[in-house]
């Protein structure tokens, strides 16, 4: 188990992927309810 | 437009045709309180960001020469040879799948699954604002999507060096990494081996020898869609309902073929897995 982040990386990529889509998804979704926020009272919101 | 043909249009059945397909879903009735007008309010805006937009691209035109290498030759083809960023998460893709699935099959679904969404979107709300608590599902889903198409692209851009081997940082870009440091293996060998199955075909049809394997592959592969559509369809049954059989079928395919994509990703990463189907006509 010593060669984990060893090449060709598989934990390594596998991390990537993971951690890669929170931070995306949360980018997403914040800028989402960040921009719901924003126009909240925004007159032409049914 | 003139009263007449503004009557005709508006007394007309079909006046709100494809909104009305999705079912509950038909336009609202907005008054002009709720509006504002196409000119100024949006034209003028629309006028500013692109001259601002002209305005960054002609600077950045100026400062920063085109990246234009020399002459092409068939002697030195450059180690790698990347696409265009925005081709290089196609370009990833082709690590994880046959090149007839990361370069057609994948690209059209996305390209018609993307055309779809409007005709399979049952939720009438978010029309016109934004919102993110009425509209959690889709927004999960696109979202969801969205990430993997750049996690590709920035894999693509920043991680893949020479023979597009992986490379971070911090890894000196010009020593090649060890070939041979990955051996794929076809699933339907991995579970030969592993439970120990005749390698011996149970069928020959021309040139398909279908091994058990093989068709445990198939099972594999085609109970991943099955549990995919049964599963929403029997604990999350008014999500059925609200879409109804077809758009519910059109959208669970696009959708679970979407999360097919980083389990075999990850499959190829984790478990050494080059295929999961192989059949003589497509790779999965």
């Amino acid at each position: 188990m010593d060669d984990i982040w060893a090449y060709p990386y598989r934990l390594g990529i596998g991390l990537f992927f993971v951690v890669g889509t929170i931070v995306f998804m949360g980018a997403f979704i914040g800028t989402s309810l960040w921009l719901e926020k924003a126009f909240k009272e925004d007159k032409t919101k049914k | 437009m003139s009263d007449q043909a503004s009557d005709s249009l508006s007394s007309s059945p079909k006046k709100n045709s494809l909104a009305e397909l999705i079912k509950k879903t038909a336009l609202k009735k907005i008054g002009p309180e709720d509006t504002v007008l196409v000119w100024p309010n949006l034209v003028y805006l629309e006028l500013i960001c692109m001259m601002v937009a002209t305005a960054i691209l002609l600077f950045l035109s100026l400062v920063s020469p085109a990246p234009l290498e020399e002459l092409a030759s068939a002697d030195t083809t450059p180690n790698p040879t990347k696409a265009p960023w925005y081709f290089l998460g196609l370009q990833e893709l082709l690590v994880y799948f046959d090149p007839w699935l990361a370069g057609m099959v994948l690209p059209t679904f996305i390209i018609i699954g993307l055309i779809l969404i409007p005709y399979v979107d049952p939720n009438p709300l978010g029309k016109g604002y934004y919102t993110f608590k009425e509209r959690k599902f889709s927004m999960l889903g696109f979202g969801f999507g969205l990430s993997l198409w750049w996690i590709l692209i920035l894999i693509g851009v920043f991680f893949r060096g020479l023979d597009w081997s992986w490379y971070w940082p911090w890894d000196d870009p010009h020593v090649h990494m060890p070939a041979g440091a990955v051996k794929l293996i076809d699933l339907q060998i991995i579970l030969q081996n592993t439970l120990g199955l005749s390698e011996a075909p149970l069928v020959t049809l021309g040139r398909y020898a279908v091994t058990i394997g093989n068709l445990i592959t198939w099972a594999l592969f085609l109970g991943f869609y099955a549990v995919g559509f049964t599963v929403p369809f029997i604990f999350f049954r008014d999500f059925y309902r609200r879409l109804g059989f077809v758009r519910y079928n059109v959208m669970m395919f696009f959708f679970i073929s979407m999360m097919g994509v980083p389990m075999k990703i990850f499959l190829r990463l984790l478990a050494d897995v080059k295929y999961v189907l192989v059949t003589p006509w497509f790779k999965f």
